[in-house]
């Protein structure tokens, strides 16, 4: 029971980690130092980049619900 | 609101609409099981996936997203695409905390998301304190809807109704149902408004990318029009992009009416399901609102301040020109409109009279009433909240993402309670209750002087000097707090 829950306390970590990382990268600020590249598309670069991880971060909560779920039903 | 003047069928068509709202009211009272608590303000927690998903989506997609998102990105331009992620993050937000809430919720019967903070910490003082926060959120965003609404009003009838009756007749209508089914009738009241949102969301893109030769093209010339609408954040924006994210994602996860569908939920795997759909929906419904404040900026450029929230409106007014196909889709999404701003607004009062009558005249005045009591003072209490509501509606003049943003900045501060209730059994009650005070006065004080210093918004900067407090209080002296969790 013990290592189930520490998976699950580490699973839970791990995805929201990795959220957070895409919420931070999802502010171009930087985008300058690409310079130029917005011009090759219909829309700016950088907002089709940031809504990829848009995307990219809907995805990931999408499945953290399908299977976190169930993770941590022994710590309440 | 820009004047439509819809002819009589469309009028007609609204008002069958509305009264179909009464119908529900009648059809949620014969419903009822019985008066209690749990059954008037939490459907009996018997919601499944559909009505849950889309209630959820109802609740958080409000008169706000309609008009405030949409004139928000007329005047900030493509960085304003933050509110996509932001609206994702919410989902993100629930995950942390909601399983396990809901579970407790279903097994100790909670009714008010203040329920968990009682349960939860044992502190009075912090019951009571957030209340007191959640109803104030609860009359700023019950007053922003019924804004709208006077001007959804006097912009359909093309002036002839004035702005203080329509809010009147429709506050009306919104409070007889309320009263009649509770949650029941307001959650059927959201799928109708759900499905017929969706649909003219659709419509609306489609006629109007016709006309205007294609979205791709209108983005590419708005470069031209207004350049600077199409750069991404650089230094203090980006601070700002970050905190909006913080501020709405994480606020807008303990809404008070949000925090009761999940307790009303029918088992674990609907809201599980319901996330699923929830945090995909801003893929959609968030990109087609900005879509349309986008194409404004081409269409309609030079609108200042306040005057880019009638963006909606204008667009609404040109689609008329597209014949009876136009009129058609303007009647259904004005149809939908309202619908949108009074089962926010509805969603909202019911979460008030609920608080006030469990948590406040329950706790406070009165603790020996009866469920069947608490019942009937929370359904006088919407009488009067809405009055009140509805008299000052006519009175404030504060542009739509103002009043926004008000209600996430106290809301960011309640948030703690929860994430850090439900995930750290040893936080204690002392530690949330300072941390909560010392971010409501940085919050508050910071909204009233209008200063985001370093890019943040007075709620962020709150919501840090909250956590800081916590945190020294739980090293200090709060790391024995007895724990209910």
């Amino acid at each position: 029971m013990g290592n189930q829950q520490e998976k699950s306390d580490s699973q839970k970590r791990g995805w929201l980690g990795v959220v957070v990382l895409l919420i931070l990268l999802s502010c171009p600020w930087y985008w300058s130092a690409f310079g130029g590249a917005e011009d090759q598309w219909a829309l700016p670069g950088w907002l089709l980049w940031s809504l990829g991880l848009a995307l990219a971060i809907a995805l990931i909560t999408a499945w953290a619900s399908l299977h976190r779920w169930h993770a941590g039903d022994n710590d309440d | 609101m820009t004047d439509l003047a819809l002819g009589g069928g469309s009028l007609a068509f609204i008002g069958l609409y509305l009264l179909s709202l009464l119908g529900l009211g009648v059809w949620g009272k014969k419903k009822r099981l019985n008066n209690s608590l749990g059954d008037y303000y939490l459907a009996g927690r018997n919601l499944g996936l559909p009505v849950m998903l889309l209630t959820l989506f109802a609740t958080q997609y409000s008169g706000n997203a309609l008009f405030g998102f949409t004139g928000q990105a007329y005047r900030a331009g493509f960085s304003w695409i933050v509110i996509v992620h932001s609206m994702i993050v919410v989902v993100t937000g629930y995950l942390i905390f909601a399983p396990k809430l809901q579970r407790l919720a279903m097994r100790h019967r909670f009714v008010t998301p203040t329920d968990y903070i009682k349960f939860r910490f044992e502190l009075p003082r912090l019951q009571h304190l957030i209340s007191i926060c959640l109803l104030l959120v609860l009359m700023n965003y019950t007053l922003a809807q019924l804004k709208v609404i006077g001007h959804v009003v006097e912009g359909l009838s093309g002036g002839r109704i004035d702005a203080l009756w329509g809010v009147v007749t429709l506050a009306l209508i919104m409070v007889v149902y309320s009263t009649l089914g509770g949650l029941r009738s307001v959650v059927w009241t959201d799928v109708l408004q759900g499905t017929m949102m969706l649909i003219g969301f659709i419509l609306i893109l489609a006629i109007i990318g016709g006309e205007t030769g294609g979205f791709v093209d209108t983005l590419k010339e708005l470069k031209t029009v207004a350049p600077e609408k199409t750069l991404p954040p650089t230094g203090p924006q980006a601070v700002t992009w970050l905190s909006t994210i913080v501020l709405i994602g994480i606020g807008a996860s303990v809404y008070p009416q949000a925090i009761q569908r999940i307790y009303a939920a029918k088992s674990a795997s609907v809201l599980q399901q319901s996330m699923v759909g929830m945090s995909l929906m801003p893929l959609f419904a968030v990109v087609v609102v900005l879509t349309l404040g986008y194409l404004a900026i081409v269409r309609y450029p030079g609108l200042q301040g306040s005057a880019a929230d009638q963006v909606m409106a204008l667009i609404l007014r040109d689609t008329l020109a597209f014949g009876w196909q136009g009129v058609a889709i303007v009647t259904v999404m004005l149809a939908a409109i309202l619908a949108a701003l009074m089962s926010t607004a509805d969603s909202a009062l019911l979460s008030f009279s609920s608080i006030f009558a469990k948590d406040i005249y329950g706790s406070l005045i009165d603790p020996s009433s009866t469920e069947e009591r608490l019942t009937r003072i929370g359904q006088r209490c919407a009488w009067l909240v809405l009055a009140a509501m509805v008299f000052i509606s006519t009175r404030e003049d504060v542009t739509l993402y103002r009043l926004f943003v008000l209600k996430f900045e106290l809301l960011l501060q309640v948030a703690p309670a929860f994430y850090l209730g439900v995930t750290n059994g040893r936080i204690g009650g002392e530690a949330i209750y300072w941390g909560l005070i010392a971010g409501l006065m940085v919050a508050v004080v910071g909204w009233a002087l209008g200063v985001m210093p370093l890019g943040l918004h007075p709620g962020t900067l709150g919501l840090a000097v909250n956590l800081f407090v916590i945190g020294i209080l739980h090293m200090t002296r709060g790391i024995n707090a007895p724990s209910a969790s």
